[in-house]
């Protein structure tokens, strides 16, 4: 009943969630809401609670660069510890850059289940929301 | 001084008692006990047999059955697959219409389905929001057609408790046959047979302190002497489960029941006390949500559901408490709890929830211990989740 599958990456085969998944899961950074005042704020909403993943970015913009960033997550651990990596990994990143992530990467590093790759898609339309969000403020 | 993680599992197995153990080893290492059962001729298959019928009549003590109405398996799975469709198929010439729950366990269910396909008439009841069936339902369902009726006596996932008393008298004036799947209740709950007018009736041992790989149907012999086997091969077991019968697990479910019926009332004060602990201790949190019936249950399940989390990271914040997910989400498999569906619970709190079941070691620290473990995890998830997620129920 508790066997979580394979195919994963990052810690020992039997445990079903990688060291870094439970490190970000434990300890996910930069969760809540803007902490700082910018004249450029950003929010790029997508997924839906009724399918199990719900993810909400939060972008603070200085000089065109991400000055911060914060996520809130609903969904399973590869996703909290998914947003938390990304938000770590973002920060100080152009905004026109933000949803250029490389999905293969980000699964490698937190050891996630092919079966999943439709939760980081989730997470890539939340950032793409806040990239378009960018460039309707930029281009008018 | 707590280890971790902490077993509170115990519905869907149990430790093996020392006494248990015992009583099988002594099996294993006698030299006059590994004869076949079945061997009569010479003393060391009379001794196997003596052993193996000496646990018979402590199943059958278990519940008020005579032991010759006992019939080893392998456990209560295969006792559910006998009894349904080993009753449906020799019974068909008289009926072909069987009655069951949609939240009974699937070694039923799967069991009816193989039926339908077979061509017989399966209807599904569906429980009220408490999990209970009714025996109005029943009483409905009944045609003249009805062969069997298979209501479980206690649910596996939430612990509810069936009347199976009056399905079983109104099942006895209609003449059907009525089977109970008693896996979850003969530790903790009275069971009486003949009182209760139940006709078959299966048992598992590993949910009584006994070993994996044992358990037994029992047969009213005054209303069906005679089922159709699934197995085939020998005259074992009257001819209706065929094959060679193990000494030693045989006699470490004897033992377990024996250990159950001298117990039993001790043990389910200790345990209720342990479920209304946790209970205090976790019903407070805001959306945590009792599953099922509030007092027609059993006192060795508690299972809840909780708003505004998700169900596989409600589970690894659980990782210290081995406990149960009321769904296989933790196996990537994204299909909420069926029974937990009929309840009427919505996909979200299927998954968000948690089946706590307690055993006789169970101690009041480990309960605190997951009390504090809960309370921790589902503030944890609320603190990242977005605020539109608060009102998802």
């Amino acid at each position: 009943m508790n066997d979580p599958g394979s195919n994963r990456a990052g810690g020992d085969e039997s445990e079903p969630y990688s060291s870094v998944v439970e490190e970000h899961f434990t300890n996910p950074r930069q969760v809540g809401t803007l902490t700082g005042q910018f004249e450029t704020e950003l929010t790029g909403e997508a997924g839906q609670l009724e399918h199990g993943t719900r993810v909400v970015f939060h972008v603070g913009v200085i000089d065109e660069r991400v000055g911060e960033i914060a996520f809130q997550a609903f969904g399973c651990p590869h996703t909290i510890a998914a947003c938390s990596v990304l938000a770590g990994l973002l920060a100080g990143r152009p905004v026109d850059s933000l949803d250029e992530l490389s999905l293969a990467e980000l699964a490698a590093l937190i050891g996630l289940p092919v079966e999943k790759t439709g939760r980081l898609l989730v997470i890539e339309d939340a950032l793409r929301k806040c990239r378009v969000a960018w460039d309707n403020r930029r281009l008018g | 001084m707590i280890t971790r993680p902490v077993y509170l599992d115990y519905a869907a197995t149990t430790p093996v008692d020392a006494d248990v153990a015992r009583a099988m080893n002594e099996c294993l290492t006698d030299s006059r006990a590994f004869g076949n059962p079945a061997s009569g001729l010479h003393a060391f298959g009379r001794e196997a047999e003596a052993r193996v019928e000496q646990a018979r009549r402590q199943v059958a003590a278990l519940i008020g059955a005579r032991s010759n109405e006992i019939i080893w398996t392998s456990g209560a799975t295969e006792a559910d697959n006998l009894a349904v469709i080993g009753a449906a198929r020799f019974r068909a010439s008289t009926g072909r219409h069987i009655i069951t729950s949609a939240t009974e366990h699937p070694a039923v269910l799967d069991a009816c389905r193989f039926l339908d396909k077979q061509g017989f008439d399966v209807t599904v009841l569906a429980p009220g929001a408490n999990g209970i069936i009714e025996p109005g339902q029943i009483e409905d369902a009944l045609t003249d057609d009805t062969s069997l009726v298979s209501i479980m006596h206690v649910n596996n996932e939430i612990g509810v408790i069936q009347d199976i008393a009056a399905i079983g008298a109104l099942c006895r004036v209609h003449g059907t046959l009525f089977h109970v799947d008693a896996a979850q209740s003969a530790c903790h709950l009275p069971i009486d047979v003949v009182v209760q007018s139940i006709d078959l009736l299966s048992l598992s041992a590993q949910k009584i302190y006994g070993p994996k790989g044992i358990g037994s149907l029992y047969l009213n012999h005054e209303r069906i002497r005679r089922i159709e086997p699934l197995m085939f091969g020998g005259s074992q077991e009257h001819g209706l489960r065929p094959g060679t019968v193990p000494t030693h697990q045989a006699v470490g479910m004897g033992e377990a029941c024996r250990i159950v019926l001298a117990g039993r009332s001790v043990d389910a004060v200790h345990i209720a006390a342990l479920r209304d602990r946790l209970w205090a201790g976790i019903g407070e949190i805001p959306g945590v949500l009792m599953n099922g019936d509030r007092e027609r249950r059993v006192s060795h399940i508690l299972n809840v559901s909780v708003t505004g989390v998700e169900g596989e990271s409600l589970h690894y914040g659980l990782r210290d408490l081995a406990v149960s997910a009321g769904s296989a989400c933790a196996t990537l498999d994204d299909t909420p709890s069926a029974v937990l569906r009929c309840l009427g619970r919505t996909d979200q709190l299927a998954r968000a929830s948690v089946r706590f079941s307690f055993g006789r070691p169970t101690t009041e620290e480990e309960i605190d211990f997951a009390i504090e473990t809960f309370r921790r995890a589902v503030a944890h998830l609320r603190r990242i989740a977005p605020k539109s997620s608060q009102a998802l129920a």
